[in-house]
């Protein structure tokens, strides 16, 4: 039964299938345009950087509000050891005005993201990785001339702003590349906005 | 005076309404009730932030006012942050919604989510089916009205 209903639902929505890449196997690198008008690729950047922190986030997310500053934070401390954050925003602006372009960058602005702030305006970015959720994180580890992910998930185990947390899932996962080490935990799911995908 | 008195008293007794909340649970423990309640409970998963979510609410009302007497109960949990808790009665009488609701306490954390089902990726809104106290269907993201009233007379029709 569970099959029927499957079937007769999914012919009624536009489902979009978050697939993305495997942990532990190469990611595709992209070419999106950030706050800055400048292209930004997830090679292009310095070229002793070991990996990355890609997230997907946006502008009109509680949840990316809450962890803004998180974000922020990652950055300073992990971009000069090789792992700086790329936030991407993907959402659909026809349905969350806030995450127009020209909002992105007023806020990236105001804010003063250290990092770059890109728009993802196909979606497709969002759909290779998998991305399904504000904010969601996918670490990138550069082996030779390809980036592994290595971690993909939550930031840490609390996204109340003023909660308590007890797991910092990114930093581990980073720190462990950065020792050399395997990261023990691949994977931690969160709640977060969808991303909002474009209606056909 | 008695008059006084009792004016006064209907007027503590209207904040005392006012001021109610939604329970705060622990996820397993929403699970449970849903698991130990016979017929078809909807168990959907919200916020008061989430634009989707709240556009969905009244097609989950819909189905409780149409169908209440087919043995069909709608469960809406908030996903909300702690300090929205106070807000989230408000919200629903605003909107004249008068589904039963839950606050997901341990909802900022990540076990809950494989537990609601292993598919979720914790995108909200999100809703899962019981028929009898088992989960029939999972559903990541909203739907429009008529999905889902198809949907619900579909598993009716297996009761």
């Amino acid at each position: 039964m569970k099959k029927l209903l499957l079937a007769l639902f999914m012919g009624a929505s536009i489902g979009v299938s978050a697939q993305g890449f495997n942990l532990d196997s190469k990611v595709t690198d992209f070419e999106l345009i950030g706050v800055d008008n400048a292209k930004h690729t997830l090679s292009g950047g310095n070229d002793r950087n070991k990996g990355a922190i890609v997230i997907f986030t946006c502008n009109h997310c509680p949840f990316s509000k809450a962890y803004e500053q998180r974000i922020i934070d990652l950055d300073n401390k992990y971009r000069s050891l090789g792992y700086p954050v790329i936030a991407i925003s993907s959402n659909d602006p026809a349905i969350e005005p806030e995450d127009s372009f020209e909002e992105m960058q007023k806020l990236a602005a105001e804010k003063k993201y250290p990092f770059p702030y890109l728009f993802d305006e196909t979606q497709e970015v969002a759909k290779a990785y998998g991305a399904t959720r504000t904010p969601h994180v996918f670490v990138v580890e550069k082996v030779k001339d390809a980036y592994v992910l290595r971690y993909r998930g939550a930031i840490d185990d609390n996204a109340k702003p003023e909660g308590e947390i007890k797991k910092k899932y990114v930093e581990d996962a980073v720190d462990a590349l950065l020792a050399k080490k395997k990261v023990k935990v691949k994977e931690v799911k969160a709640v977060g906005c969808t991303i909002k995908w474009k209606k056909d | 005076m008695r008059k006084f008195i009792y004016i006064i008293s209907f007027f503590f007794s209207a904040q005392f309404a006012l001021a109610q909340e939604v329970p705060t649970l622990l996820f397993k423990d929403i699970l449970k009730k849903v698991e130990n309640t016979e017929g078809l409970v909807i168990l959907n998963v919200w916020a008061t932030w989430c634009k989707p979510c709240v556009a969905e609410l009244p097609h989950f009302q819909k189905v409780q006012d149409s169908l209440r007497s087919q043995g069909v109960h709608i469960i809406i949990a908030s996903a909300d942050f702690d300090t929205q808790i106070p807000n989230i009665k408000p919200f629903l009488e605003k909107r004249s919604l008068t589904l039963d609701a839950c606050h997901i306490k341990d909802g900022g954390e990540s076990g809950w989510i494989d537990l609601f089902d292993p598919s979720f990726s914790g995108a909200i809104p999100a809703t899962a089916f019981y028929l009898n106290g088992k989960k029939v269907l999972f559903h990541e993201g909203d739907f429009k009205e008529e999905e889902l009233f198809k949907i619900v007379n579909e598993i009716l029709k297996q009761k």
